[in-house]
């Protein structure tokens, strides 16, 4: 059953990502790669057998992705890190 | 400062995931059908659910049917939120936002806004309906559906620049339409109490259609056309309140 | 091929749950600014929902859509987890934007958004 190596080398990458969120400086760059990170999450769903849950999570995460973007226009873009 | 920060956060999830380490043994082994989140109950789910129901997708069945009254308060609570952010980000000096905001620089002028856009938002609105209607047979409902319908408005009013100024998602527009997807789902529970039923109990609705089983369905396809409203309003809400403060400055004294 | 099955599904998977819970924390503790807080918020909500679905999953099952032919318990995975976290999604994305009007009433009053001139500019008041 090949599915656990699969999941596993998806959380990995998952890990990767959020280590590459919190040492950016960049908060735009931050949510671009959140997109890239809910739809990793995305393939981690369908993988273990949860269509459902995977369509919903790929329609929030463009939309929080929308969201980010847009109050970082009305806010700030650069961060201390 | 900083690096002592860091290095007590870097020591104290290193310890919580020894402690995890062990704490694991706990669980059952993923893939194991014989464990207790995947008896008792979910197998009456699955045996039982389908036909009690009148719905082939079981996650609908159970989120719609069985769940029906969590599922109103999840409705109420997504509206309550758009409520609150609409009362957070209020102001005297609001503006109502105008799709020119995005494309000052021209970036998206062209052949995407003029002859594109008009393609796919329909697209997507028609998917987003057969996402709806089909919420029960294959994948999909009424969350989904709502997040489409407000993914089709925010790539017309972004990209395409929204020249019909007749539909303008307001707050106070958006607000009203929440208000009415949360009634929908209610008044869907609320029926069957006056025809000898308790609420939500989707058998006791005044249609009449061949089999009762189908009863099941109409009354699925009500609270989700209930949820979709409510869904694609508090994300319209919450995208116009931040727009509408665009710009402003009211800090307080 | 067995021994690394055994392990994934006995620890693997469940501690690499717990390490991208502990790294969504890890951020929300350390770092100064207020959407990254909110984004590592999301990312530890979905190291929880990854927990939960995880309940779920049966060896050899099919996704919860009924197919006629197939009735018994076993084939089908739990439908349950799916449902409670499917509302969870949604919520998630309500919780980010009350989150968001907060930080941009904060940007409002204090100029920014990092919690080192926040702490400073209340000291002055």
């Amino acid at each position: 059953m090949q599915i656990l190596l699969i999941e596993a080398v998806l959380l990995l990458l998952l890990i990767a990502i959020t280590i590459a969120i919190i040492f950016d400086q960049d908060l735009f760059a931050c949510s671009v790669i959140y997109c890239a990170f809910s739809f990793c999450t995305m393939l981690l769903y369908i993988i273990m057998g949860a269509p459902d849950v995977a369509f919903t999570e790929a329609v929030i995460g463009v939309v929080s992705t929308i969201y980010f973007i847009i109050s970082i226009k009305t806010t700030d873009r650069w961060c201390r890190l | 400062m900083r690096k002592k920060i860091m290095i007590i956060g870097l020591v104290g999830i290193i310890s919580m995931c020894v402690m995890a380490w062990y704490a694991i043994d706990l669980l059952p082994a993923i893939g194991d059908s014989q464990s207790a989140p995947n008896t008792h109950i979910s197998a009456v789910f699955i045996e039982e659910g389908p036909e009690a129901t009148n719905a082939p997708n079981m996650v609908t069945g159970v989120l719609a049917d069985y769940r029906g009254f969590d599922t109103l308060w999840e409705t109420t609570v997504m509206f309550l939120a758009g409520m609150a952010v609409s009362l957070i980000l209020s102001n005297k000096m609001r503006r109502h936002w105008h799709p020119g905001d995005f494309n000052e620089l021209g970036e998206f002028a062209g052949i995407v806004g003029k002859v594109v856009m008009p393609i796919v938002v329909p697209l997507v609105l028609l998917y987003a309906i057969y996402v709806l209607m089909h919420g029960e047979v294959s994948l999909g409902g009424g969350f989904q559906a709502g997040a489409l319908i407000a993914i089709a408005f925010i790539l017309y009013a972004t990209v395409a620049g929204m020249e019909f100024s007749r539909i303008k998602f307001t707050q106070h527009f958006t607000a009203c339409m929440g208000a009415v997807g949360v009634f929908i789902y209610a008044m869907t529970g609320v029926i069957p109490m006056f025809f000898g039923g308790k609420f939500l109990q989707y058998e006791k609705l005044p249609f009449h259609p061949e089999h009762v089983a189908e009863l099941h369905s109409i009354g699925i396809l009500m609270i989700e056309i209930g949820v979709t409203v409510t869904v694609a309003a508090t994300i319209l809400i919450i995208l116009a309140a931040v727009l509408e403060r665009k710009g402003l400055n009211d800090s307080i004294k | 091929m067995t021994v690394l099955n055994s392990f994934l599904a006995e620890k693997g998977i469940y501690m690499l749950t717990a390490i991208l819970f502990f790294l969504g924390m890890y951020g929300m503790v350390t770092c100064k600014n207020y959407m990254k807080k909110l984004i590592c918020m999301n990312i530890m909500q979905v190291a929880v929902i990854f927990f939960f679905l995880c309940f779920g999953q049966k060896d050899g099952g099919t996704i919860p859509v009924s197919l006629g032919d197939l009735m018994a318990a076993d084939d089908y995975i739990n439908p349950l987890p799916h449902a409670l976290m499917l509302t969870a999604i949604v919520v998630s994305l309500g919780t980010t934007g009350v989150g968001l009007a907060l930080l941009m009433r904060m940007k409002d009053k204090y100029g920014s958004m990092e919690e080192d001139d926040i702490v400073k500019k209340e000291d002055d008041l």
